[in-house]
């Protein structure tokens, strides 16, 4: 079975500007894979390349092994598309709406009225029906903008921003929903700034740069920075003068040193074995270690550490 | 759930952008409004004309006054309602979810114009209560005035397309205040037509008597030439918002095509006068021309595939079939070609009518060729070629103007600016050129304006052939 989502060597130019610059990925049926990148890192124009919005300059895209350039109509018919920004109807009920949209995906009769009805029931909008659709709170609005997104029952749906501008409520409202859904065996290709959230749903992260593919993993090899050479961070406490800390490392080359803290200073190792035999040496050579902590970054830190090491000209010396 | 009945108060076999629109126009204040105050004041205007009911022109006085509500409604207001049409959908980004539905831009764009189309029929049929209460009234024409009130109903239609299929624009110019400059002079005509003097309506009235041959062509051209636009209109928008694996610009340009070939065969068969023929072949031509030469070229595998799987043939076909402005040029030099050839043979045409021809495509061409040496990476290409298509007029008319006041008319310089191809019309009255003159200098704009497009063009087949053979190798 082909994966539910192929990128290979997608290119998107517009005119000079390299929005996408030859990506490739792929992403397994009913996983969930979070998109993140700053603005203008390409991550919509991705998305809308997923989505037979765009086209790409070079490069081939698949959806459920379907061509996307060769095929839209197929693929349409696979994806549910759930924009950052939709501005809604006036003089049209939330009910309405949905029926618009159902009518506009070919359903017809009592099928239309149950596609409806179902999606109402699954987004939680029965108590909107009669409500105006751009009378609505934003969490209402996306909720109505995932229902509508559901109608034809996708197989892949693909969400820019989705929870960009929620409450706190909204937000895990939306969650909840999309959790729902990937249980239900649905792909699910999601962007978000919020990266502790994308940690926590996601089965994948994949971080674009620049047009670029910068990482592509789960969270948690992200947090420890080992797909990207980051290795693993310790704080280092040890009683007695700080600097000795520094002084030690600067003599032993399995380990790097990051900066001083008061007690000690934060030291970066490659594997948890070469910790261990870090943290062997430095009792071996007399430092009164107190504490020697596995630091856990967040993802914010995970990612902006990963953008300066990648913005990082080659060149440049590495930082003491 | 209570209200979910109510989403079956259309039939399911209706446009969904129709039902959409249905829903949301017939609740909204501009329609209510207009349809209400129509009703107020013709209810007014009939009561004061009964009472003076004795007045011999009572009856045509309410006529008069009935037409004119029915056209500022249906000729002014209604059209204006269109300016947003697709436009709004493409601000608030829905234009994409659109076209991720099972609806073709075709349909989208079809659906905004019915249903601003179906709120006037309302009106229309809201009016003819009125047409029956005025007969009483005396000196009716009743199958001349339907026939008015219907001629009026389709201008309405393709005024209306004109705005839905120029919503589409990025150019607020193009979009908001060509419009509004339009419906302005469209309402001073309609106020002179009906209210300037009785016997402007009754000159209004004859060409729908349909009382002879003649009159009864007329009309049947007047419908043709309205379904024509129209759809031409329509079809302007629809390909600006289509997505790009959407072909609009082969079946338009097969279709102009195979019309422009008909209509000009059955006019020679029928003998119809040179003149009149050429103009409306020339009618048919613009519209196509324009849409052609001003299309995006972004060629896709999709849309190269159904012609390169025939070979040679499909490729060479594809040279004036495929999307964009450097086929549309092909295209209009075929359509060129055609004409020049249907008129040789057809009506041995001579050299006025050929004059006429050919500043009527270097009229085409002449902006194009100024978009590609000027503006060339200007993304509003429609815009810019009406801009240089007004152009056109505004230089012929400083130079009128410039012959008029300096030298108290003595001064001719309009035959400098020769190759300005609206110049023609002033250089044919002035005789400052003999016929052959003009005649040659009309090729050499055709010529001079054809090949710096071409030329231009070059990169664009280069794409093109790239395009072609990726599709070539896929298959």
């Amino acid at each position: 079975m082909s994966p539910a989502i192929v990128a290979n060597n997608l290119y998107r130019y517009f005119g000079t500007l390299k929005a996408v610059d030859g990506i490739s990925f792929e992403v397994p049926h009913g996983s969930v894979c979070g998109f993140v990148g700053a603005n203008g890192a390409g991550k919509t124009t991705t998305m809308r390349v997923l989505a037979t919005l765009d086209y790409p300059t070079m490069g081939q895209v698949e959806i459920c092994g379907i061509n996307v350039v060769n095929f839209p109509a197929k693929v349409r018919s696979l994806i549910g598309w759930m924009p950052d920004y939709f501005g809604n109807y006036e003089h049209m009920t939330v009910l309405e709406y949905l029926d618009f949209y159902a009518r506009a995906l070919g359903y017809a009769g009592k099928e239309r009225q149950m596609r409806v009805q179902e999606v109402m029931e699954f987004a939680d909008l029965i108590p909107l029906a009669d409500r105006l659709s751009n009378k609505l709170s934003k969490g209402m609005t996306q909720r109505l903008c995932l229902g509508r997104s559901l109608i034809h029952d996708p197989q892949v749906l693909i969400m820019d921003e989705p929870a960009a501008g929620l409450d706190p409520k909204a937000r895990v409202e939306l969650k909840h929903l999309i959790r729902i859904l990937a249980e239900e065996g649905k792909t699910i290709f999601i962007s978000s700034h919020i990266l502790s959230e994308l940690g926590e749903m996601c089965d994948s992260l994949l971080f674009i740069n620049n047009g670029h593919i910068v990482h592509h993993g789960d969270a948690e090899s992200l947090k420890q920075g080992t797909e990207t050479g980051g290795g693993y961070f310790f704080d280092v406490q040890i009683l007695g003068d700080a600097q000795s800390v520094s002084n030690w490392v600067v003599t032993n080359p399995y380990a790097e040193f990051i900066e001083n803290r008061k007690n000690g200073g934060r030291i970066r190792v490659e594997s948890t074995e070469t910790a261990a035999r870090v943290l062997a040496s430095m009792v071996k050579d007399g430092l009164q270690v107190i504490e020697f902590h596995k630091e856990q970054r967040n993802l914010e830190d995970a990612f902006i550490d990963m953008l300066d090491k990648v913005n990082t000209p080659p060149s440049m010396p590495k930082q003491p | 759930m209570p209200s979910i009945n109510h989403i079956s108060d259309f039939p399911d076999k209706l446009n969904p952008m129709l039902v959409k629109e249905l829903r949301q126009g017939l609740r909204g204040i501009s329609f209510v409004v207009l349809f209400i105050a129509i009703q107020a004041f013709l209810c007014f205007i009939l009561l004061i004309t009964a009472a003076v009911a004795s007045h011999e022109n009572a009856g045509h006085l309410l006529s008069r006054i009935i037409f004119f509500f029915y056209s500022l409604a249906v000729l002014v207001v209604q059209p204006l309602r269109g300016i947003g049409a697709l436009q709004t959908e493409i601000k608030n980004n829905n234009i994409d979810l659109l076209c991720l539905t099972r609806l073709s831009a075709w349909r989208i764009t079809f659906g905004k114009w019915i249903s601003i189309v179906s709120q006037s029929a309302l009106i229309l049929t809201a009016i003819i209560p009125y047409l029956i209460l005025r007969y009483f009234f005396g000196n009716m024409q009743i199958f001349s005035e339907i026939l008015l009130m219907l001629s009026i109903f389709l201008l309405s239609a393709l005024f209306t397309a004109g705005t839905v299929g120029f919503s589409a624009l990025k150019s607020v110019i193009i979009r908001v205040l060509l419009p509004i400059i339009a419906a302005f002079f469209i309402f001073i005509s309609i106020g002179n037509l009906f209210f300037d003097s009785r016997h402007t309506f009754q000159t209004l009235l004859r060409p729908v008597t349909l009382d002879s041959l003649s009159t009864t062509l007329t009309f049947l051209g007047f419908i043709i030439v309205c379904v024509y636009a129209t759809w031409m209109l329509l079809d302007l928008g629809t390909s600006l918002i289509a997505p790009l694996s959407e072909n609009r610009a082969t079946r338009r340009r097969i279709i102009s095509l195979g019309l422009i070939t008909i209509s000009l065969l059955a006019f020679a068969v029928a003998k119809v006068d040179m003149e009149v023929s050429l103009a409306l072949s020339l009618a048919f031509c613009i519209p196509v021309s324009v849409i052609s030469l001003t299309e995006n070229t972004n060629l896709t595998q999709p849309i190269v595939a159904p012609f390169t799987r025939k070979g040679i043939i499909g490729s060479a076909a594809g040279r004036a079939l495929y999307p964009g402005w450097a086929t549309g040029l092909v295209f209009v030099l075929l359509l060129y070609g055609l004409i020049q050839g249907l008129m040789h043979f057809s009506y041995r045409a001579n050299a006025e009518a050929i004059t006429l021809l050919n500043s009527a495509f270097a009229f085409l061409l002449f902006p194009l060729a100024l978009t590609r040496l000027f503006v060339k990476k200007h993304d509003n290409r429609f815009g810019m070629y009406l801009l240089f298509t007004c152009t056109q007029f505004l230089i012929v008319l400083i130079v009128i103007a410039a012959e008029e006041f300096i030298d108290g008319g003595k001064l001719q310089i309009m035959q400098c600016f020769f190759w300005v191809p609206t110049s023609i019309i002033h250089l044919g009255g002035s005789s400052r050129f003999s016929e052959t003159a003009l005649l040659n200098v009309s090729y050499i704009n055709v010529i001079l304006y054809a090949s710096i497009a071409l030329t231009s063009s070059l990169p664009v087949w280069k794409h093109i052939r790239d395009v072609e053979r990726l599709s070539t190798n896929e298959q």
